[in-house]
């Protein structure tokens, strides 16, 4: 799991980008209020699983906990695809946003999709 | 109730459904086809200035949603909309529902799988497919 984040000292947006969404979650990448414009889904590695994109909006002591935290945001990304979700007008993050992939929607699972899901995040 | 589904011309998306007083009421087979594409969605709750609302979107074989239950069955898709707000988001290559399933909806008061209450205020969904 690696995270590259391109902060606002060059753009007025920042980005983030994970490696692996799918062995931990991110907590608060946002790091407080903030606007999300994009979220690009790679999910190619996944040939035969589908990955469920699970965001949360939501300071949970100790961070987010993907087994009980209920989610604010959720998407299904095919197996062997990628998929970009744009929102033109902005999705606001009151709280801080955090993410996690794992195998299905259900509150309970926590299991780890079999191969590296990339999340790119943009937001500002 | 008062839902629309139309048929357009243009390719993104050939089918737009309205729905301007959505609930916690499953609204089954939205797109009235399996294996929907879904492409945009407006979640439109400016009308609404007390609650958080949270559209859901469910999937299963059943045209009727049977056996698909608001509060219990996890949902495909989740996307929250603050009080007095409106989200858009935009799906190029869409997001495809399984082969033999119908997509489902319902707008909830609750984050996650849980809760079956409705909003108080007025919510509006439309939704853009294939």
């Amino acid at each position: 799991m690696a995270t590259t984040t391109l902060d606002n000292s060059y753009t007025t947006y920042k980005v983030v980008v994970e490696d692996d969404l799918g062995s931990a979650a991110l907590q608060n990448i946002t790091n407080g209020s903030a606007t999300v414009y994009s979220i690009f889904v790679d999910n190619t590695a996944n040939t035969n699983d589908v990955s469920v994109l699970k965001m949360y909006d939501n300071l949970v002591d100790g961070g987010i906990d993907v087994d009980a935290t209920e989610v604010d945001y959720q998407f299904s990304i095919n197996a062997a695809s990628r998929r970009l979700i744009s929102f033109p007008t902005g999705l606001t993050i009151t709280n801080g946003l955090s993410l996690r992939c794992v195998q299905s929607g259900a509150l309970a699972n926590t299991g780890d999709p079999s191969s590296n899901v990339i999340v790119t995040v943009v937001y500002g | 109730m008062s839902d629309i589904l139309k048929t357009v011309s243009n390719p993104l998306g050939t089918l737009i459904f309205k729905e301007t007083t959505a609930n916690a009421t499953l609204i089954a087979n939205v797109f009235s086809k399996t294996a929907p594409k879904l492409i945009s969605v407006k979640l439109d709750n400016s009308a609404n200035s007390t609650e958080t609302v949270y559209l859901k979107l469910y999937e299963n074989t059943s045209a009727t949603a049977a056996n698909a239950s608001v509060g219990t069955t996890v949902p495909t898709f989740i996307l929250r909309c603050p009080s007095s707000s409106i989200v858009e988001m935009y799906i190029p290559q869409g997001l495809t529902f399984t082969s033999s399933n119908y997509a489902h909806m319902a707008v909830t008061t609750t984050a996650g799988i849980a809760g079956t209450t409705a909003p108080t205020g007025t919510v509006a969904v439309t939704l853009i497919g294939s």
